[in-house]
């Protein structure tokens, strides 16, 4: 059963002179319930857009055109089955918003207001969504704090006084504070070093666990999304290139762009090759060429490549991709 | 919220306010001893009898050399001891008290008002970005924000005291109505009757200018990062809009608040000359009207105190608004 | 070098133009200003067609018979004196001419001489930031803004007679610089930090090099803006200080001519006297406020509208 379930989803920047920015080009996903889905790619390539659709928090300029967002658990808004996110009205996506998806924003974005304190802050959210007392809030923010490992009386510091890791820290307490079914890690630990890195991916996966939390991952790096998650989506210019479960990819991967990819993560941890890098420069998402939007940089292209784009098909269970060396 | 290093920046910030005082008072006993003419024409009453300004003269040192009659002149000032008023025959210092209160009433009535009303408005325009509230809004506050204060209180005069009749001209009591000795709660009537058109006169002319800051203070927070979180974690509208965008946005307004101080003591003084509010403006103006210099000094001086007075408040509001704030 | 500053002024205009023709404010702002700039022009050929009775400071129409509703000269306007004319018989539409000619010339004198001082000042301030000369100049920021000037100029007016209008200038320009140095410091701090202006280090140019020629590019759009909003401020001064009576007496400004009718009482017998001079007030620094404000909007990434 999926959890959250995206169906030929586009959304397009308007920008200052007309011009149309496709940072969401027909894009089919879905999240599996209890599971993670990491969604890789190089910057620019839309992943936080996506995150941005789907809690509808996109500014003025973006414009949705096409498709559907299915969110499982309708009963959070009091309907049945699963729900259209893309149709819910302002009101009804309040609902949704932290009771049904929470998210963890970057900690190196400014996410926590400056002028209030950090404990103050999580248990107005616990408090709006929940309905609960100060006392209840209060004792919840303590379990929180243990299990995200912040010490429960800095909750009454202010932001500012806050250090990179435990900022990160907070957020993440934020998001888990409603117990949502479903939770979005936009680069959670890309702000970090290493050894915090490896201390909060660790920490998200046994919280998912414990909650029985789905979640969408979301990073530049390969290693990060394919540790956390069991599907794997690798996006290029808006559109996904291919999906797999998180074993094949590494095994078996079939687009010429997730085996670059590959490649160049595995040349940094081999020491006797060279580095390797993806030749060519990333598409223009403003005027897109015709065809396969990686068929400039691709080895492999061939004359159809450059006039028709491939169509995005699965070519056994639960693994999709699209090019034309497999049709 | 009171940090140690809080008592040392205001001790900083008062000493920088003494100094712009001492500034001051130094502009004005240089600009009366430098200016072409007889020093001594301007302190000295002319009705006085030559005995009495020799007297003077000896109390001011006139007959010393300049830096000595600085000296004398400082020591006057820190003793309050600014001499006699040509026109009322009284110590300065005792008019200038006397007027404090008037003036005080009008200027942080009417500063506290437009800073709520400016604020409000300006939320509203920034929350509701091109909507018929913030074009009606805009084009109202663009024209009050450039019109001439006096010109603006001429014509509320005209309109609502001299056409409709609805308040008084001018001043600040009716004497026919005080010497009837009236209660306690006519005579604050009958002030805020004559308050009114002043307050209105100076609110409207400055509420503009912090709605026009508030509003693109506002715009600019709307964009920043934890204004969309609290948007993706589903607050209400209006709770984004008080607790998130318009508490951070408020914080630049208070800094730009400082610069218009001198601006609004200006003001202030065209505003009680139009209404002929009986405060420390009005004075400065008539007294440097009639030649009444040591009078017009005292005034200079106390409206110089208000400035430098207010600008420490104002940034001991900011710092309990902002958290981040360090003083060093 | 100073060819580069044209050269740097023509290439944001070129490129801002465009902007600014589809920016309705600021549209508005130059119609405006255009009007007035026509009647300030316009002002001495009025007085050359109609004759000296039509001179705003002197002259006045003898023809006239004492107004019995105003007990003078005063009258409302007329064929013959298309605004009215004063208590002594002077012609009301030609001194709103003057007057727009003398709001030009303070506004932007003081504007310009301001906003250069400021701009001198802040970047000097801000690119040796945390330096004796930066505190020096901050704190003499700081004093200044404690100093309420219309009181001062009411007081050096006094003092001195009466004051003419290159003494007001010149004061008023000693009174406004602080707020462009304010702005132009802090951004000069920042743009101080940014990595071409390490390269540029790197390559051995000069400290005067990199100020004027990485530094200041860079804030002339916001000391212009700066500018703009200078010179609302210096004219509604003026009007001030004229209407309390310490202007200048020999130029007939709006403030003045408001004065004037407040002293001798003809606020509440002739309207027609005072409304001209408080509106030609109001729609002046109007329009170099909306000139101001979309300049900012073109300027400022993060004010500039979707779209």
């Amino acid at each position: 059963m999926n959890a959250l379930e995206i169906n030929n989803l586009i959304m397009y920047y308007e920008l200052f002179g007309g011009n149309k920015l496709m940072a969401i080009n027909n894009i089919s996903f879905s999240v599996e319930e209890s599971k993670t889905t990491g969604i890789v790619g190089e910057s620019g390539c839309g992943k936080s857009s996506i995150a941005s659709t789907i809690l509808k928090i996109l500014p003025d300029n973006a414009k949705i055109i096409n498709g559907n967002i299915y969110f499982k658990y309708g009963e959070i808004i009091k309907r049945s089955g699963k729900v259209d996110l893309l149709t819910l009205d302002k009101k009804t996506m309040q609902d949704i918003r932290w009771k049904g998806i929470s998210m963890i924003f970057q900690g190196a974005m400014n996410v926590l207001n400056p002028v209030y304190r950090v404990g103050d802050q999580i248990i107005e959210i616990m408090r709006y969504k929940d309905n609960i007392s100060k006392e209840e809030a209060n004792e919840k923010l303590e379990d929180l704090c243990r299990i995200v490992n912040i010490d429960s009386s800095r909750m009454k510091d202010y932001p500012h006084q806050f250090s990179g890791g435990m900022k990160q820290k907070a957020i993440i307490a934020m998001a888990l504070s409603t117990n949502p079914k479903l939770i979005i890690a936009d680069e959670p630990t890309t702000a970090l070093d290493l050894i915090s890195q490896y201390n909060i991916l660790e920490q998200i996966k046994k919280i998912q666990k414990k909650l029985n939390m789905s979640m969408i991952f979301i990073s530049h790096n390969l290693f990060t999304v394919s540790n956390i998650s069991d599907q794997v989506v690798v996006m290029y210019a808006g559109k996904i290139m291919e999906s797999c479960e998180k074993k094949k990819l590494f095994e078996n991967s079939l687009h010429p762009y997730s085996i670059a990819l590959i490649k160049s993560c595995l040349s940094i941890n081999d020491k006797k090759n060279k580095l390797y890098g993806i030749p060519g420069e990333p598409p223009n998402l403003v005027f897109p060429s015709s065809g396969c939007a990686f068929y400039p940089r691709c080895p492999y292209a061939k004359e159809i490549c450059k006039k028709i784009e491939p169509e995005y098909k699965e070519i056994e269970k639960k693994h999709f991709v699209a090019c034309w060396r497999y049709i | 919220m009171i940090h140690v290093g809080f008592t040392k920046y205001i001790t900083r910030r008062i000493l920088e306010g003494i100094i712009s005082l001492f500034v001051v008072i130094t502009i004005i006993f240089f600009l009366f001893r430098v200016m072409p003419g007889d020093p001594v024409s301007m302190i000295l009453d002319p009705k006085m009898t030559p005995e009495m300004k020799e007297m003077i003269r000896n109390s001011y040192g006139l007959n010393e050399p300049i830096f000595v009659q600085y000296g004398i002149y400082l020591k006057n000032i820190i003793t309050l001891n600014m001499g006699n008023s040509f026109h009322y025959s009284k110590p300065v210092f005792e008019i200038i008290m006397e007027k404090l209160p008037n003036t005080l009433l009008l200027f942080t009535s009417a500063s506290i008002l437009a800073s709520v009303l400016g604020i409000f408005l300006g939320r509203i325009i920034a929350w509701k970005r091109n909507s018929n509230t913030e074009y009606i809004l805009s084009v109202v506050g663009l024209f009050f924000y450039n019109m001439p204060l006096f010109w603006l209180g001429l014509i509320l005069i005209y309109i609502f005291s001299f056409s409709l009749g609805l308040f008084p001209i001018g001043g600040m009591i009716d004497y026919q109505l005080w010497s009837f000795n009236p209660s306690i709660i006519e005579k604050i009537l009958d002030i805020l009757h004559h308050l009114f058109l002043p307050l209105i006169t100076l609110t409207v002319s400055s509420f503009c200018g912090m709605m026009f800051l508030m509003r693109t203070s506002m715009v600019e927070t709307l964009k920043e990062d934890y204004v969309i979180a609290a948007k993706a974690r589903g607050l209400p509208d209006k709770v984004i809009r008080n607790k998130y965008a318009a508490r951070n946005a408020e914080l630049p307004v208070i800094t730009a608040l400082i610069l218009g101080i001198s601006g609004s003591i200006g003001g202030g003084v065209l505003t009680e000359t139009v209404f002929s509010w009986p405060g420390i403006g009005y004075e400065l103006f008539r007294s440097t009207m009639e030649r009444d210099y040591p009078l017009a000094q005292g005034c200079f001086f106390m409206l110089s105190l208000i400035t430098i007075v207010s600008v420490i408040v104002i940034d001991v509001v900011y710092s309990y608004l902002d958290p981040r704030i360090s003083y060093d | 070098m100073i060819k580069d500053y044209i050269n740097e002024i023509k290439e944001i205009f070129n490129e801002n133009w465009p902007r600014f023709r589809s920016n309705k404010i600021g549209m508005i702002g130059l119609v405006i200003l255009i009007i007035f700039l026509f009647f300030a022009m316009f002002g001495p050929i009025y007085v050359k067609i109609m004759g000296p009775e039509y001179l705003p400071v002197n002259g006045m129409d003898l023809s006239l018979e004492i107004n019995p509703n105003t007990n003078s000269y005063a009258w409302p306007p007329s064929l013959k004196h298309i605004m009215g004319t004063d208590a002594k018989g002077s012609d009301i539409f030609s001194q709103f001419l003057n007057g727009s000619k003398l709001g030009f010339i303070i506004g932007i004198s003081i504007a310009i001489g301001a906003t250069v001082l400021g701009t001198t000042f802040g970047l000097i301030s801000g690119y040796w930031g945390g330096t004796l000369i930066d505190s020096c100049i901050m704190r003499i920021v700081d004093i200044m803004i404690c100093i309420p000037f219309l009181p001062l100029l009411i007081i050096i007016s006094a003092v001195s007679g009466s004051m003419n209008l290159i003494t007001f200038i010149i004061i008023m320009i000693m009174f406004s610089w602080t707020g462009v140095c304010r702005v132009v410091r802090s951004q000069t701090l920042s743009l101080r930090t940014r990595l071409y202006i390490d390269s540029a280090k790197a390559t051995g140019a000069s400290n005067c090099r990199i100020l004027f020629k990485h530094i200041a590019p860079n804030v002339i759009p916001l000391s212009f803006y700066e500018m703009t909003m200078i010179v609302g401020a210096a004219i509604l001064t003026e009007a001030g200080l004229s209407f309390l009576g310490f202007g200048d007496p020999t130029q007939m400004s709006w403030g003045m001519m408001i004065n004037y009718c407040r002293a001798q009482s003809h606020v509440f017998k002739s309207l027609w006297w005072i409304l001209p001079s408080g509106l030609g007030i109001t729609f002046l620094s109007m329009a170099f406020y909306l000139i101001g404000r979309s300049f900012d909007e073109i300027v400022n990434p993060r004010l500039r509208k979707r779209k």
